[in-house]
């Protein structure tokens, strides 16, 4: 029914098969759909976010796709700028994954935001002292660039290359796709590391007040460092998920191994920055609060064990795998390393958003709880519906992967 | 925000700020409009050779050759 859309070469499931793939992530835009309504027109207070959370599950989710979505940006960076070749093999579905991950989060803010409506006042009012300001600012015009690298791969598709102005304003896209990965590089830096910041200058609240360094806290930093590190590993992931589903090889060896490489070195960097800065936080930073370590993990769920989760279950540990060429080029042991990369990273944005506002600050100060109803949960799972629709879609349709017809004769 | 507007102050924390902000836009409309352009003229002129016969094969299969 849809050959003639399907790129040329290449084998795809039948139109029929297709379709019930679709259905479960259908339906998970339905039930965001269904939450988006309720909470567009009978407000906020259809969630469970309160004055207390109003950084809640839909910030967490935000936050980790944005750090996961950091290999279109960081994979971008080394094949265009730094030039290593073999990652041209990888980049189209980086770019994808970024663009799911960027446009996901900005749909999940528009509802976040209560009154879409007004979301434009960010840009037009501008607060310029405001890192959530800078953030915006970054996030909405990075979703801008992956929209620009995006295009050369839909124009692409069998039907629309027939078109000779479309082929040709793809090609000269293409050509200059450089310039638009170095401004990507730019605002992505930018937005990743003041996510980071945000959270470093909260200076009345101990548990996330970090140092600063030059104008900016150390958090800023290690936001930047963890996405760069996380990012490409999930390129990783979907990349082999996308093989495990599809039964084929679509990415030569070359290219997995030298982004799980980067992702190695990245981690180790991060992981020692990371835990240099928890021990200045540890010993300096809390005790000049008048409150040690185990004064934060001592009421509800959120414990130690977070900490140990975060650093060495889900850092180290992927990063040693990572480091190692002998386990590296295991794939059992490359997805283990990089699902474990992938979950610090969303542990490390869970404690920042919700373990900060849930331990108490001041003596007489309670520590307060927070679960998302189904609500926040319908609007984060249609950004995982979304996510596999758009990316099957593009799949079937787009040139994705280059090597796709030789490492499948 | 823009200088005319009226919240605008005339120190360095708008100009770096705002400044950034509108160079990277205008680096991307600059490129976009660089490819609008070139477009425009390789159709008119024919001087790329992709002009000129329509691609077998579609230029990002052929991505690692670029």
């Amino acid at each position: 029914m849809d050959e003639a859309l399907i790129p040329e070469g290449v084998q795809r499931c039948s139109a029929k098969t297709f379709f019930f793939w679709t259905l479960p992530w259908l339906a998970l835009l339905a039930w965001g759909g269904l939450s988006a309504i309720l909470v567009l027109l009978l407000a906020l207070n259809q969630t469970n976010m309160t004055n207390i959370f109003a950084f809640a599950l839909w910030i967490v989710f935000d936050l980790s796709v944005i750090a996961l979505g950091a290999g279109a940006f960081f994979t971008g960076f080394l094949t265009y700028i730094i030039g290593k070749k073999e990652l041209k093999d990888i980049i189209n579905a980086a770019v994808i994954i970024g663009f799911i991950c960027y446009s996901g989060a900005i749909g999940m803010l528009g509802i976040d935001i209560g009154q879409p409506i007004r979301g434009w006042f960010i840009f037009w009012h501008a607060n310029v002292h405001s890192m959530l300001t800078e953030v915006s600012f970054c996030i909405t015009c990075y979703l801008g660039v992956l929209a620009i690298e995006y295009v050369p791969i839909i124009l692409e598709n069998r039907k629309l290359d027939e078109i000779k102005e479309l082929r040709i304003f793809g090609h000269n896209m293409h050509h200059i796709m450089a310039l638009f990965a170095a401004t990507g590089t730019f605002l992505s830096f930018f937005h990743q590391g003041s996510l980071g910041g945000m959270f470093g200058v909260m200076y009345a609240r101990p548990f996330a007040e970090r140092w600063d360094f030059y104008v900016w806290p150390t958090t800023f930093f290690l936001f930047v460092f963890s996405a760069i590190a996380s990012g490409p590993a999930f390129t990783i992931l979907c990349t082999k998920l996308t093989e495990a589903i599809t039964g084929k090889k679509l990415v030569p060896k070359a290219a997995i191994q030298l982004l799980a490489k980067i992702c190695g070195w990245l981690l180790t960097g991060y992981m020692v920055l990371k835990i240099a800065d928890t021990l200045i936080w540890a010993l300096d930073i809390a005790p000049n609060a008048g409150l040690g370590l185990t004064d934060f993990y001592k009421e509800g769920p959120y414990g130690i064990w977070l900490l140990v989760m975060e650093i060495i279950v889900c850092g180290i540990l992927p990063a040693v795998i990572l480091m190692s060429p002998k386990h590296r080029e295991n794939e059992k042991w490359l997805i283990v390393a990089c699902l474990l990369n992938c979950t610090g990273i969303v542990i490390n944005r869970f404690v920042f958003t919700i373990v900060t506002l849930a331990i108490p600050v001041m003596p007489f100060d309670r520590f307060w709880s927070y679960l998302p109803n189904w609500q926040e949960w319908g609007i984060a799972m249609a950004v995982i519906g979304y996510g596999f629709l758009l990316f099957s879609l593009s799949y079937r349709y787009l040139p994705v992967f280059p090597k796709e017809k030789e490492l499948n004769p | 925000m823009t200088p005319l507007s009226f919240e605008w102050k005339w120190i360095a924390d708008y100009f770096i700020f705002m400044g950034l902000l509108y160079l990277a836009l205008a680096v991307v409309a600059c490129g976009i409009a660089y490819c609008l352009i070139r477009t425009w003229l390789d159709l008119h002129y024919g001087e790329s050779p992709t002009a000129e016969t329509p691609a077998e094969i579609s230029y990002r299969s052929r991505y690692s050759e670029y």
